[in-house]
């Protein structure tokens, strides 16, 4: 029995060696030789799953582009709603509205209903 | 470097994402990993399952390979985290494990018991009945107490061995053996005298 007959530093002292059971120790040794096998062609089953793998994983980026879209699309759409509101970007200088010409305070936000 | 040339341009070639290659990997790996998942998985299914998982997780994880030691030694260590990690996700799935012996199996327990163990289980029937009874022992463990005493006691390996595999310290896989096999034993004795009431 392999029992902490480690190749190691550490002691060699099997600490369980008072909880041996004489049935568990014979189950230990009839249950070491495990023949178990996959079935014929599992290498080819193992090679078609990676390959399946990594077809899903080469669609991914398309499933994050598809998820970034919408929320591109809405942003394009607010950015265009503030372009009508301000009348162009192009005379964006630090005011709310072109026609109101008033400054960014908490005060005018406030008065806009946008604070 | 690996001792085989062979193996080692299908691993060079695999690294690269060669599946093709991998799978030349998996055929020369497949007869020994298959026996570690078989260790865990008792229904074939589930161990056709674990099986894949394992080599699935090994071509994940093959550009962690620093190639410092044996191949092999490197797709047991992945094969047992991969069991450990199986073993976990199924307590979490709360899947019925067999664990509750038949008439034969008690009797059989029994008569061990009773005949004081002096004949060692013989012929092939003799010896299934004795990996189905573990097998149902060690479904009553936790997933880590198992893979401790199934590495420490079916695989043979050193404490320090498990420890290196597992990531937990020496102690503490002491500690897991020895909780195992008192557990063990513990259920053995339990089910030995359940065989008058049934």
């Amino acid at each position: 029995m392999a029992m902490f007959d480690n190749k190691t530093d550490t002691p060699k002292t099997p600490v369980s060696s008072d909880n041996k059971n004489p049935i568990l120790e014979e189950m230990f040794t009839a249950a070491k030789d495990e023949a178990w096998d996959a079935t014929p062609g599992f290498e080819g089953r193992i090679v078609a799953r990676i390959r399946a793998e990594l077809n899903q994983a080469a669609a991914e980026p398309l499933k994050s582009v598809w998820r970034v879209v919408p929320a591109a699309a809405i942003m394009a759409l607010l950015a265009v709603g503030a372009y009508f509101i301000t009348g162009s970007l192009g005379n964006w200088d630090g005011y709310i509205f072109n026609s109101v010409s008033d400054p960014i305070t908490v005060e005018n936000l406030i008065a806009l209903g946008l604070f | 470097m690996q001792d085989d040339p062979q193996l080692e341009l299908w691993l060079n070639a695999a690294r690269t994402g060669d599946v093709e290659a991998f799978g030349h990997i998996v055929a020369l790996l497949r007869p020994r990993l298959a026996k570690v998942a078989a260790r865990y998985a008792k229904a074939e299914q589930d161990r056709e399952d674990l099986l894949q998982d394992i080599f699935l997780r090994a071509f994940r994880s093959l550009r962690n390979y620093k190639g410092t030691g044996a191949f092999e030694g490197w797709m047991h260590k992945v094969a047992v985290r991969a069991s450990l990690d199986w073993l976990r996700a199924k307590l979490r799935r709360r899947e019925k494990t067999e664990s509750e012996l038949t008439e034969d199996e008690q009797n059989w327990l029994q008569t061990r018991l009773s005949d004081n163990h002096a004949n060692s289980p013989e012929g092939e029937m003799e010896r299934n009945t004795t990996k189905e009874i573990l097998n149902k022992g060690l479904n009553k463990l936790s997933p880590e107490d198992r893979t401790a005493i199934v590495l420490l006691e079916l695989e043979g390996m050193s404490v320090a061995e498990i420890a290196g595999i597992t990531g937990w310290s020496i102690s503490n896989v002491k500690v897991r053996c020895h909780r195992a096999r008192n557990r063990l034993a513990e259920w053995i004795t339990k089910e030995a005298e359940g065989y008058g009431d049934v």
